[in-house]
C-alpha cells in the first residue's frame, strides 16, 4: 500500500499541495484527477523521492522512500526519461544493467507489441512511440507498483488505444497502479479508485464500483457535485 | 494487451457497476444462445482485454458469476457455462423480469390501458425484430 | 560491474565523442605549429646562408644551434591554444554534466535518481569522470610531447640541432607544462587535489542551486566564497606585519589539512542534498 498523510508542499510562496491523505492499493487502479494546476505531477514526484516534501509521511508498504524502493516500484513521468541521442535498445539495455526487477521478456513482448525498432534513436521517434517506449521502461520492471503521469495526452488515437490496452493487460494485473489525468473519459471503466484533487488537496476518495453500486453516479457525476456544487 | 481484436463490442454505461454489466452481458448472451451450456469462456485475462476493462474488475465479475452458480471454474482448468438446466432457465426469466419490471415502472406513470398498451408493444417489438434480422441479413 | 563503474562507463561514453575531438585538434594545432615553425627557421636559415656561410655545419658554428625548446616557444601560440581550449571545454562540462540532465526535452535526471543504487554514485561517476578527462588529457600531452619532438626532428637537419633534450627537460623548462606534468608526488597532489577539490566545492555550489533554485544561486557563491577565503585564511593571515612566520612547509601542511576538510565537508553537504534536497 503507498499511503500518504498530510503531505504538503510549497514552491516558493504558491502552495502546491496542502494537504494530500490518500492510499492506493497494491492490485488496484487508482486514478488521481485534478482539473488544474500541477499538484497531481508533484504528488507521483514526491512518492518517488524526486522532489522533496515540506511536512506530512509517504510509506510504501509501510516503508519510508529511500533507494531499495526503486525496484519496488516504477514510474512513467509524462516525458521519456533517457537521453536523446540514445537508441531504443541502448535504452532498454540501461534499464537491465541497473534494474534487478528488468523483465527482458516482458519488454521483448512490448516492443514487437508496440512495433519499436532497437536501431531508432530516440530523438527522432514521434511522440506516440516516445510515449509507448518510456511506458515500456516503466512496465518492464517487475514491481508492485507503477505510477503513470498523464499517459494518455498529447498522442494519437491509436497510441491511446494500444496504451489502453496495456492497463487492460496481464501488465497490470495484481500491481498497484496509480495514474493522474485532467480527462477520465477515456478510462472511467479502467479505473477502481478515483482520489480527486483540487487546490492541491484531496477533496474526496472513493472505488468507482462502489460508488455506482450505493449511490449510482459516475465518475463524471460525482465530480461535477466536487468541482462545481 | 491486445488491441482492435473483433468480438462484441459492450458499451458500458458509466452508473451502474461494470462487473455487474459485464454478468449482465453473460446472461444475454446465455439467454440468446449465443453461449451455451457447458462452454468454455475466455480467461479472466482476454475477458479484460477484450471489453477493455480492468483485470481487477473481470475477476470481480467472474467470481459474482461463479456465486450465481452461471459458471463453474474446476481446478485450473478454464471456467466453462453451467450446465445446470435449473440455473440456465432462471437466467432468461430474470432477464424478462428484470426489463419487464423496468418497462412496467415507467410506463406505470402514464396509467395507459393494458389493452391498447400490449398492443402498442406488440407493434413496437415485431418492427424491431424485423429490423434486427434485416440488419443481420445484411451484415 | 558495479554500478558505480556502469555509471562512469556512461559518462565517458556521453562525453567522447566531444573529447576525441579534443585530442584531434591538440594534436592537429600543435603538430602544425611545431612543423610550421621548424619550417620557418629552417628557411630562415636559408636567407641568411650566402657565399661565406654556405653549409648548416658553417651556419650552425657562427649562429648556435637551436633546440626544441626554442622552436617550442616560438610555436608557444600554437601550442597554449588547444590547452586552453581544453581546460575551457572542461571547466564549461563541470557545469554542462549537472544541467543537461535537467535540460530540453529528455528528463534523464528522473531516470538517474530512480536507480536503485545509491545516488552518490551518480555524483562520483560525474566527478570521477571530470577527473578523469582531466587527466587524460594530460597524459595525451604527455604522449605526444615526444611525437612532437620527432616532427622537429624530421624537419630540421640535425647539424642545426643541439643535443636532443630529455622529456624531462622539455616538461621543466616549459612554464604551462611544468605545472600541467609535475615532476614530484607533492606537486602532484598539490595541483591535481586542489583542482579536485575545486570540482567537488563548484559541483556543491550546483546542487545547491538544483536544490533551491533562486536562493540555492546565492547560497552557493557563498559558499563559494567561504571556500576560497579558507584557502586563502593561512596567507592572509602570515602575511601581516609582526606576525610569526611560517615555514613553506607548515605552511604546505595547513593548507593541505584546510583543502582536505573543504572537500570532506562539501562532499558531506552534496550526498545530504542530493539524498533529501534536490527536484527534478
Amino acid at each position: 500500500m503507498i499511503e500518504l498523510k498530510s503531505v504538503r508542499k510549497k514552491y516558493g510562496r504558491r502552495k502546491v499541495l496542502q494537504d494530500v491523505t490518500f492510499t492506493a492499493d497494491k492490485g488496484k487502479i487508482t486514478c488521481l484527477i485534478g482539473i488544474n494546476g500541477v499538484g497531481k505531477s508533484t504528488v507521483l514526484k514526491a512518492i518517488m523521492g524526486l522532489t522533496p516534501i515540506d511536512s506530512g509521511s509517504i510509506l510504501i508498504d509501510g516503508k519510508p522512500v529511500g533507494k531499495h524502493i526503486y525496484e519496488h516500484i516504477a514510474y512513467v513521468p509524462d516525458n521519456i526519461t533517457m537521453p536523446p541521442n540514445m537508441s531504443v535498445g541502448d535504452s532498454i539495455q540501461f534499464m537491465k544493467d541497473f534494474y534487478a526487477s528488468w523483465n527482458d521478456e516482458r519488454a521483448e513482448e512490448m516492443l514487437e507489441f508496440f512495433k519499436l525498432k532497437r536501431v531508432d534513436r530516440i530523438a527522432e521517434l514521434s511522440k506516440g512511440n516516445t510515449a509507448k517506449l518510456n511506458l515500456l521502461h516503466g512496465v518492464s520492471l517487475d514491481v508492485d507498483y507503477v505510477l503513470m503521469d498523464e499517459p494518455f495526452s498529447g498522442i494519437d488515437i491509436f497510441s491511446r488505444e494500444q496504451i489502453a490496452s496495456v492497463f487492460t493487460s496481464k501488465l497490470v494485473e495484481d500491481r498497484g497502479v496509480i495514474i493522474t489525468t485532467h480527462e477520465i473519459n477515456d478510462i472511467e471503466h479502467l479505473i477502481d479508485e478515483v482520489v480527486l484533487l483540487d487546490n492541491g488537496a484531496v477533496k474526496l476518495q472513493f472505488n468507482c464500483e462502489d460508488m455506482r453500486m450505493e449511490e449510482g453516479k459516475s465518475v463524471m457525476d460525482v465530480m461535477r457535485e466536487v468541482y462545481h456544487g | 494487451m491486445q488491441a482492435g481484436e473483433g468480438g462484441a463490442e459492450l458499451k458500458f454505461n458509466s452508473r451502474d457497476p461494470v462487473y455487474l454489466q459485464v454478468v449482465r452481458h453473460f446472461k444475454e448472451e446465455i439467454a440468446t444462445g449465443r453461449l451455451e451450456k457447458g462452454q468454455v469462456i475466455p480467461s479472466r485475462r482476454e475477458i479484460a482485454g477484450k471489453l477493455k476493462i480492468n483485470p481487477n474488475t473481470a475477476q470481480k465479475a467472474y467470481k459474482e458469476m461463479e456465486e450465481q452458480g452461471l459458471i463453474v471454474t474446476e481446478g485450473n482448468s478454464p471456467s466453462r457455462i453451467t450446465t445446470d438446466e435449473h440455473i440456465l432457465s432462471l437466467i432468461r426469466n430474470e432477464l424478462i423480469t428484470d426489463a419487464v419490471e423496468a418497462f412496467v415502472q415507467s410506463i406505470a406513470k402514464i396509467q395507459v390501458p393494458v389493452d391498447e398498451l400490449l398492443a402498442i408493444v406488440k407493434n413496437k417489438v415485431e418492427s424491431t425484430y424485423n429490423e434486427t434480422t434485416k440488419e443481420e441479413g445484411q451484415a | 560491474m558495479n554500478r558505480y563503474l556502469k555509471l562512469l562507463h556512461l559518462e565517458v561514453a556521453r562525453f567522447w565523442k566531444l573529447y576525441l575531438s579534443l585530442f584531434a585538434i591538440t594534436l592537429l594545432m600543435q603538430g602544425s605549429g611545431i612543423y610550421y615553425e621548424s619550417g620557418k627557421y629552417v628557411s630562415s636559415v636559408q636567407d641568411k646562408m650566402g657565399p661565406a656561410i654556405d653549409t648548416y655545419g658553417k651556419y650552425a658554428a657562427a649562429n648556435g644551434v637551436v633546440s626544441f625548446l626554442d622552436i617550442l616557444s616560438s610555436a608557444n601560440l600554437w601550442f597554449l591554444a588547444p590547452i586552453a581550449l581544453s581546460i575551457g571545454a572542461l571547466s564549461l562540462y563541470i557545469f554542462f554534466i549537472w544541467y543537461r540532465e535537467w535540460t530540453g526535452k529528455n528528463m534523464f535526471i528522473y531516470r538517474l535518481l530512480m536507480l536503485p543504487t545509491e545516488r552518490r554514485n551518480m555524483y562520483l561517476a560525474k566527478l570521477s569522470a571530470i577527473l578523469l578527462f582531466v587527466l587524460g588529457l594530460v597524459s595525451f600531452q604527455i604522449l605526444i610531447l615526444p611525437l612532437l619532438q620527432s616532427l622537429y626532428q624530421s624537419v630540421i637537419d640535425p647539424v642545426l640541432r643541439g643535443d636532443a633534450e630529455s622529456m624531462m627537460t622539455i616538461v621543466q623548462s616549459h612554464s604551462l607544462l611544468r605545472i600541467l606534468i609535475p615532476s614530484n608526488f607533492t606537486e602532484f597532489v598539490l595541483w591535481y587535489g586542489g583542482g579536485a577539490v575545486f570540482v567537488i566545492v563548484l559541483f556543491t555550489a550546483i546542487l545547491l542551486e538544483r536544490s533551491y533554485r533562486l536562493k540555492g544561486i546565492v547560497a552557493g557563491l557563498i559558499y563559494i566564497g567561504i571556500a576560497i577565503l579558507l584557502m586563502a585564511a593561512p596567507y592572509l593571515i602570515t602575511n601581516r606585519d609582526n606576525y610569526d612566520y611560517l615555514y613553506p612547509s607548515e605552511l604546505f601542511t595547513i593548507e593541505f589539512v584546510i583543502a582536505i576538510l573543504i572537500g570532506a565537508m562539501s562532499l558531506l553537504i552534496s550526498f545530504i542534498l542530493i539524498n533529501k534536497k534536490i527536484s527534478v
